[in-house]
């Protein structure tokens, strides 16, 4: 489209015009197998791209702040420089229990993400000494460890399930230490 | 020492800052025998010698760790390894495994493959040293 076009026409209409443009570029995933650093790269482009368009469909209910954090901490954990051969980007599937897990507790606090070799999302939350993981396993199910100090001795306690049972697993073990706000830096009963 | 990727570093919160690391990383793969690590004490001269010439030995067997980039080494110490381990009902073996690259290589072996808890403990208690990839510079060429 001409620019002296572009310029006659609404930004919804330049906008609605240029989408036969985007169908016409190569997608990343047309590059699998040229080399491995291409097919990499096209693996980790596609799996943040399907990450994005999952959260976006649940976009209402998270707020802008946590969707932008999520995005630069994805965006970081698949820098590819040091990727070796049985690295895997994030897996649609955890990232779905993730989404689902997020949804159901609403942390205030951002946990800091790290992403476990076979693709599954992990989320820490740390509190002092105090740590709880979350690993979000395809399917809707959950592998956590929680580390709670207390009087000086450590106590550790560790399970899998589905994501429906987290919550009331977690409740002994007052999990609002690591999810909310004015519960970080508390170190009461550390 | 571990060798310890970025995206297995424990973050604080929103992940600017690295606090530690994630009990993933002392998870053993599939197809791995033992937990890959090295024996810092192998090598000779003083203990900041030693942890460069392991960070060499490392990159030599896995050149793709570069000698850029966000990863870090977990320093551990053998006996709280087998001390914390014993305390989760395992009892490791820590023998030295020299490679080709890398002669102070050594695996920790029957340590359980997806015990959270022990991994979790292995994460706070036993390796508390870290040092980061980036500050050790490349390996000179071997000479003539």
């Amino acid at each position: 489209m001409g620019a002296s076009l572009e310029s006659a026409l609404s930004n919804e209409t330049n906008i609605i015009a240029k989408w036969p443009d985007k169908l016409r570029r190569p997608s990343p995933t047309a590059f699998v197998g040229q080399t491995e650093g291409h097919a990499l790269e096209s693996r980790v482009f596609d799996a943040l791209a399907r990450a994005k368009i999952l959260t976006s469909q649940v976009a209402m209910h998270l707020e802008q702040e946590f969707r932008d954090n999520l995005f630069r901490q994805f965006d970081s954990l698949h820098e590819t420089d040091e990727w070796e051969e049985d690295d895997e980007p994030l897996d649609q599937s955890s990232f779905q229990t993730f989404l689902k897990v997020i949804l159901t507790i609403k942390p205030e606090r951002h946990p800091g993400l790290g992403l476990a070799n076979t693709g599954n999302l992990i989320a820490a939350w740390t509190t002092g000494r105090d740590r709880l993981t979350i690993e979000f396993l395809p399917d809707d199910q959950v592998r956590w460890v929680l580390s709670r100090y207390y009087d000086d001795e450590p106590v550790r306690i560790a399970g899998q399930m589905g994501v429906s049972r987290l919550v009331e697993e977690l409740t002994p073990y007052q999990p609002d230490r690591w999810f909310c706000r004015e519960s970080k830096g508390d170190i009461s009963s550390r | 020492m571990r060798h310890v990727k970025w995206k297995l570093l424990r973050k604080g919160d929103g992940g600017t800052n690295v606090i530690g690391f994630l009990p993933q990383a002392f998870e053993r793969g599939p197809d791995e025998e033992y937990l890959s690590v090295n024996w810092i004490e192998h090598g000779e001269g003083d203990w900041e010698t030693r942890i460069r010439d392991s960070v060499w030995g490392i990159r030599r067997v896995r050149p793709s760790i570069g000698g850029g980039g966000k990863s870090r080494y977990a320093i551990g110490n053998v006996g709280k390894t087998k001390e914390v381990c014993e305390r989760n009902g395992a009892r490791v073996r820590i023998p030295h495994e020299p490679e080709d690259k890398n002669l102070g290589h050594a695996g920790i072996r029957r340590l359980p493959r997806d015990d959270l808890t022990l991994l979790a403990a292995s994460a706070d208690e036993v390796f508390t040293g870290m040092v980061e990839n980036v500050s050790f510079p490349a390996e000179p060429p071997p000479s003539e």
